[in-house]
């Protein structure tokens, strides 16, 4: 299979402002492999590196040592980002634009032809069911109305690769149905779906494999049938294993 | 340049979204048909006070447009994070700078003309003249001058953490090439020692934009045009101090860390 | 929404507190109590003579020095004068001043400590270049095409000064054809601005009644600035210059005058130095006054005075002889009453 995304003994260190300490690792030398058409969850508790993994793909972090990839290109090149959409966890676009508007700023600047961008728009739109507010300004939308606009312009250019952050965090449960029929729809169309969560329920049911990580270093990985039988237990609980959970499981 | 023309398409449409530019149109144009409202001894001839209270009007407007749209740029990018999602696509750092620099141009260049266009009508109301070739001379030395003003608060979006801080720093740099710039060698040459040597390098390190400020003396009084080649000559020094300072800006943009969460 | 409350707390404040001082210095009844007055104190002065130099810097074009400039010039002027002009003993100036008696205004060969008395906006600061000769211009009604050289700005020190000249204006020359109305809005703001500024009346009725013909214009504008400054009698003089010379009522002038001589009394007799230049001014104009009406006895009487404070009497004594003559040949008149 092709490696969509490969990541070689990442490893990130961040800079402490106090004279003499030494810099906080938040990545200890990461492996990752993420293949075409695969569904990837990447799991981990809050402050296991899953976020930085997402700075570095994004070009955001550059990392300390070893390397990251994204269809063979290094992701401090701009253009390894040509063929990838990115939702973050939050909605942070432009509120004074329209969702049509935003879509068609991306467009532009992923040099879609004007033609071909008013198509992909209209198809959009309509995916995320906005055709009733496409033309008034974000800031009238409601959080879920604005994470479906995020959505679309993840999608605008047909992106190979959809990396997505915490994707139905702060969405009502109807919400989160939607984002769900979506990824699985990309899943379909064979696109690859590299997506970062706490709602291990939701891995569990779209994702292929997983990665679990903990203080930065990759802990488990594997498809999720293999490791519930592995482990002997379904995904919640293998999580909390691996984070060292000390409650009753 | 799809990209950076792209980012310029959002900065100007948020410029005519927002109301600062509305507001101080009409508040300039306001204040100049209230000043030429006011008669002195009977004579509705009186011209030159008028003029001279719309251009610096004017000016004040078209700094304030310029500054504080662009020191808003990156800070508003960075705090409501729609920075972001922007690098997630093939988007560089300075593109990013490239595009927010050329949307506050385009801004400052509509404002500019508008501006002008006004005073040449309240002109032509009064003296019954439309020096055209003047008004261009004016508004080409005007907008390139804005160049510098808006690369100077991009730069300072970046250096300085707070946009309100950037911006009263930008206003008293502007403010004083201004009005001293064209003297601190005169200054200098009156000085001894370190004092003379520190004033001198200022001088010659300063973007000398007071010669568009400057030319505001020719539209009131009527005066010969200005050669053509010097106009270009001062538009090509701006242009190449703008990009300096684009680059400067780049530089420091480029070690600031951006990270998600 | 709390911040908004703080704005309004704020404002409400401020309204109160800025009504409460303009509201007791109105009640003070200050002869001068003008809304600028309560605004912007001794501060207004400052404005004013902005302003005043605003005018001057219209009436040259916009070719004018600045304090960096006039610092500059004065320096240089100081080195020359220690270099070349070495006072002696015997060391004679020009005459300083002579008795004006036309409308000229006072013919001042000291032009350049005192620049612009011919009606010119007295800006002290002002300080022309070498070239610059406006003791020809005193009288004319108009300069047009008056060049200086280029003066105060010298050679260009540099690229840049050089590059800036080109959006700059060069010439020295002076606003003509009427276009001097330019500078009277700054003269007015200048009077508004400090009532107390007895020269800008007397400068902007110069202009509006010799270079403007609009002496009604300028006759209500002096008397403004005697409701300011009721003891001026620089205002009085300017007056009775606009009722002699350009609204012919030579009887109303010489009033005027003799009310000026009054007030220069009240103001100027016990000091030690008092402003001979004026009371000569006033002298002059008045005896030139009756000399035109036919009064020869009454002009000699003024001109006899007049000789106490000129510094050129016996230009004086020769005008007393001739009118003495004059006075021979021709029957006594009645004089008008004076007051």
């Amino acid at each position: 299979m092709d490696a969509i995304l490969r990541m070689d003994k990442l490893r990130v260190e961040y800079p402490v402002k106090q004279r003499g300490a030494t810099p906080k690792v938040a990545l200890h030398g990461l492996d990752l492999t993420v293949n075409a058409g695969e569904v990837f969850g990447f799991l981990g508790p809050n402050g296991a590196g899953k976020t930085t993994t997402m700075n570095v793909l994004l070009g955001f972090v550059q990392p300390t040592s070893g390397a990251a990839y994204l269809f063979g290109v290094d992701v401090r090149q701009p253009i390894a980002r040509q063929r990838i959409g990115f939702l973050p966890e939050l909605t942070y676009y432009y509120k004074f634009l329209t969702a049509e508007e935003i879509l068609r700023f991306y467009a532009k600047v992923f040099g879609i032809p004007s033609a071909e961008a008013d198509k992909r728009i209209d198809d959009l739109i309509k995916l995320v069911e906005l055709e009733h507010a496409r033309k008034r300004p974000l800031k009238s939308y409601s959080k879920g109305m604005q994470q479906r606009v995020g959505l679309a312009q993840a999608l605008i250019n047909n992106p190979d690769l959809l990396i997505l952050d915490e994707p139905t965090s702060g969405l009502d449960p109807l919400g989160r149905m939607k984002v769900r029929e979506i990824i699985q729809r990309l899943k379909d169309e064979g696109k690859t779906v590299f997506f970062s969560s706490h709602e291990l329920g939701e891995v569990e049911t779209v994702c292929d494999r997983v990665a679990i990580v903990n203080q930065g270093e990759l802990k488990e990985q594997g498809r999720v049938s293999d490791l519930m039988k592995e482990h002997q237990c379904d995904l919640e609980k293998i999580f909390l294993k691996i984070v060292g959970y000390q409650g009753q499981l | 340049m799809n990209i950076i023309f792209a980012l310029a398409g959002v900065v100007v449409k948020e410029m005519y979204r927002r109301k600062d530019f509305y507001v101080l149109f009409v508040m300039t144009a306001l204040l100049t048909l209230l000043a030429g409202s006011a008669t002195f001894f009977n004579d509705p001839k009186i011209t030159g006070y008028l003029k001279e209270i719309c251009l610096l009007l004017i000016w004040v407007a078209t700094l304030v447009i310029a500054l504080t749209s662009a020191a808003r740029q990156i800070p508003a990018e960075r705090e409501s994070r729609t920075i972001f999602p922007l690098l997630a696509k093939p988007v560089t750092r300075w593109h990013v700078i490239v595009g927010k620099f050329l949307g506050c141009w385009v801004v400052a260049a509509l404002a500019v003309a508008m501006f002008y266009v006004f005073f040449g009508a309240v002109v032509a109301a009064r003296e019954h003249a439309l020096p055209v070739a003047h008004y261009l001379q004016a508004a080409i030395l005007h907008w390139m001058a804005l160049a510098v003003v808006i690369a100077l608060a991009i730069l300072g979006s970046i250096v300085f953490s707070a946009p309100s801080v950037n911006v009263t720093i930008s206003f008293i740099v502007v403010g004083g090439v201004l009005t001293l710039g064209e003297h601190l060698n005169k200054l200098a040459s009156r000085m001894e020692g370190l004092s003379q040597t520190l004033t001198s390098i200022v001088y010659f390190l300063l973007p000398h934009i007071e010669w568009a400020f400057a030319y505001r003396d020719l539209l009131l009084f009527n005066q010969p045009l200005a050669p053509w080649s010097a106009v270009l000559t001062a538009a090509v020094y701006w242009a190449a101090y703008a990009a300096a300072l684009l680059i400067g800006a780049w530089l420091a943009f480029r070690r600031k860390t951006l990270t998600l969460g | 929404m709390r911040r908004a409350w703080l704005i309004l707390i704020l404002l409400t404040v401020l309204a109160f507190g800025l009504a409460a001082k303009v509201q007791t210095a109105l009640a003070r009844g200050d002869e001068s109590g003008n809304v600028f007055e309560v605004f912007f104190g001794e501060g207004r002065r400052m404005f004013a003579n902005h302003f005043a130099v605003k005018a001057d810097v219209y009436l040259h074009s916009g070719m004018y020095p600045s304090i960096f400039d006039q610092a500059a010039q004065a320096e240089e002027r100081e080195k020359k004068e220690a270099a070349e002009h070495v006072h002696g003993p015997d060391c004679d100036h020009a005459p300083a001043h002579e008795v004006d008696t036309s409308d000229h205004g006072v013919t001042d060969s000291n032009h350049d400590e005192h620049a612009h008395e011919d009606g010119h906006v007295h800006v002290d600061e002002h300080v022309h270049g070498p070239g610059c000769n406006h003791g020809e211009e005193t009288g004319s009604t108009s300069v047009g095409g008056h060049e200086c050289d280029t003066g105060f700005m010298g050679k260009p020190r540099d690229w840049f000064e050089a590059m800036g000249r080109n959006f700059k204006v060069t010439q020295h020359t002076h606003l003509t054809a009427g276009k001097e109305r330019e500078i009277l809005p700054w003269l007015e703001m200048a009077a508004d601005l400090d009532p107390q500024r007895e020269e800008t009346y007397t400068v902007t009725a110069y202009w509006l009644s010799r270079e403007m013909n609009k002496p009604k214009e300028a006759e209500q504008f002096l008397r403004r600035g005697l409701r300011a400054n009721p003891k001026s009698y620089e205002i009085l003089f300017e007056l009775g210059r606009v009722y002699q010379h350009h609204l012919s009522d030579p009887i109303r002038a010489r009033n005027v005058w003799h009310a000026a001589l009054r007030r220069w009394d009240e103001a100027e007799k016990g000091k030690e130095e008092p402003d001979r230049v004026g009371r000569n001014k006033i002298l002059g104009q008045l005896a030139q006054s009756y000399a035109d009406s036919g009064l020869y006895d009454e002009a000699v009487r003024y001109f006899e005075e007049a000789k106490l404070y000129s510094p050129a009497p016996d230009a004086l004594e020769l005008k007393i002889q001739d009118l003495r003559t004059k006075a021979l040949g021709t029957a006594p008149a009645a004089v008008p009453a004076q007051h």
